[in-house]
């Protein structure tokens, strides 16, 4: 949105009303654009619009902002005497169909510029991983992991998790404390950063990494690299059991072939069983 | 960065991979060799997937038509199929790179693809030595059997095409696992959904044309119209009296 564009007409329409004497437009105008800049809180912070089929008024909304941020973070956003100033010029504006003095007109734009400056952050933006990744050597998806081996892993991430989830609780409580004595972007931002990262910690079984950018740029996806190596391996050892199996089932077919067939047996089973060890030694914990 | 080389190596060696396994099929997966006690070539038959068995003696030759192996057929159809696959596969690796494509959903199928490569070159791998050799009395992989009776040497072995294959199915798999991993792995976050949000507010909001209310006001200070109704012009803020909530 182009503030500087706005506030220049606006400045041009307060001129231009102060020369009209038409102060019922600038009252009404004041309360449209306090209206629609908490409408962009509410919908950043994921809450409903204002629902003006329904006639809600601006300090309700504003109530709702507040309950709603409360029950999720601990915070409020808009203290009691702002709700009741918008109250009250609300209430005058319909008593007297938009002729409200104008303290209460310039105190509403005053609102609008406060409401403005609070740059709340888009709350659809900040699923980040990042904070997961640097929290945590939490393996992100295992394509060929034994069964047994990732109920054992799942053990240990189930507790890590809950490491990482008390931690993150903590710093919340700290920063609820900050953002209730004064409202800071960056603290309010984080804080949606880490209750998000906490609930994809929590919800985190069969989901996906979530990238913002370039995969190329992705932390995640850089550490997943190196795993090639070890796909190398298990297709060798894949390789080498197949070629075994085949020779085994041979014997089978021929039992007098089984000595002459035997150092094929023992060569391919040998190496696949080589290369298995291979990877479960080098590349298994490195966490594919 | 030595992680971006990487990538690139494995996906040359997935290309070339690709290019082995495709050249396999008309080379020779299987020979048949016999020789008499003097070292002399008797019978020579080669099996390839696609023509299947073939020898350098003429058709006249009684002995060698007589030592020919048992007939049988690898379905054409299977070995369409593997080169529809590979060249999808190719189309995969080369067109679609999963590094530069910025909706990694629309990869899902490519890397279900190359999986099913895999599994078709496992499969030929596996199958062709246990569902087609074993059971005509072939064996695999080599096999030197001397038959002092009949003054015979048999040799069996696997052929160049087959050798190639295998190579092809290990220069393949990381490339095709770790393609498969990244598409189902990572979820792009779409570039649009910042600006679908943007839209949604702009949607939910009070539209406001400053330039007609100063338009009006303008004309209004010039002709002095008072006809203009201000509840009218900005007619989505229209609040109602504040009704007392029962209880």
């Amino acid at each position: 949105m182009n503030y500087e564009l706005i506030d220049a007409k606006l400045k041009t329409l307060i001129k231009v009303c102060k020369q009209t004497q038409n102060y019922k437009k600038l009252a009404a105008l004041s309360l449209v654009l306090v209206g629609n800049v908490l409408d962009e809180i509410g919908v950043k912070l994921g809450i409903r619009p204002r629902d003006k089929d329904a006639h809600e008024t601006i300090f309700h909304y504003m109530t709702l902002i507040n309950s709603i941020l409360q029950d999720n973070f601990k915070m409020i956003l808009f203290q009691e005497d702002v709700i009741e100033s918008v109250k009250t010029t609300e209430l005058l504006f319909s008593k007297h169909k938009g002729n409200i003095p104008m303290e209460f007109i310039s105190e509403t734009y005053k609102l609008y510029y406060d409401f403005r400056k609070l740059e709340i952050p888009n709350l659809f933006e900040k699923l980040d991983v990042e904070v997961i990744a640097q929290n945590s050597e939490m393996r992100a998806y295992s394509l060929l992991s034994g069964v047994s081996e990732q109920t054992k892993r799942k053990g240990s991430d189930q507790k890590l998790k809950q490491v990482i989830v008390h931690g993150f609780k903590e710093q919340e409580i700290d920063m609820q404390k900050d953002l209730n004595e004064a409202y800071d972007k960056g603290k309010f931002e984080k804080m949606i950063t880490l209750k998000n990262a906490k609930v994809a910690l929590e919800q985190h079984e069969g989901g996906k990494i979530v990238l913002r950018g370039r995969l190329k740029d992705n932390i995640i996806y850089q550490r997943s690299i190196p795993h090639i190596f070890g796909y190398l391996m298990i297709g060798l050892f894949l390789l080498f059991f197949v070629l075994g199996l085949s020779v085994a089932i041979q014997t089978i077919y021929h039992p007098k072939l089984t000595a002459q067939m035997s150092i094929f047996s023992l060569t391919f089973f040998g190496t696949g069983f080589f290369f298995i060890m291979l990877y479960r030694q080098y590349f298994k914990k490195g966490g594919m | 960065m030595m992680s971006d080389k990487t990538c690139k190596h494995f996906r040359i060696l997935y290309v070339l991979g690709l290019l082995l396994s495709f050249v396999s099929l008309f080379l020779e997966w299987y020979i048949y060799q016999v020789y008499d006690s003097h070292r002399s070539l008797k019978s020579y038959w080669s099996y390839n997937p696609i023509t299947g068995w073939s020898t350098v003696f003429s058709e006249n030759s009684t002995l060698n038509n007589t030592l020919k192996p048992s007939t049988f057929h690898i379905p054409i159809t299977l070995t369409i199929l593997y080169i529809i696959m590979l060249a999808v596969s190719a189309y995969t690796v080369i067109f679609r790179d999963v590094e530069q494509h910025e909706e990694l959903e629309k990869l899902t199928i490519n890397g279900y693809a190359n999986i099913f490569l895999l599994m078709l070159m496992l499969f030929y791998i596996f199958a062709f030595p246990v569902f087609y050799l074993v059971p005509n009395n072939l064996y695999f992989p080599f096999l030197h059997v001397k038959d002092k009776d009949a003054n015979l040497v048999y040799q069996y072995s696997i052929g160049p095409g087959y050798c190639l294959q295998i190579f092809g199915f290990i220069f393949v798999f990381p490339y095709a696992i770790f393609y498969y991993y990244t598409v189902t792995g990572f979820r792009s976050q779409k570039n649009s959904a910042k600006n679908a949000v943007a839209q949604y507010i702009k949607a939910v909001q009070d539209p406001v044309d400053m330039d007609k209310l100063i338009a009006n006001e303008q004309l209004k200070l010039k002709f002095g119209d008072e006809s203009f109704d201000i509840l009218e012009e900005l007619e989505s803020y229209h609040p109602q009296p504040i009704k007392k909530r029962a209880g």
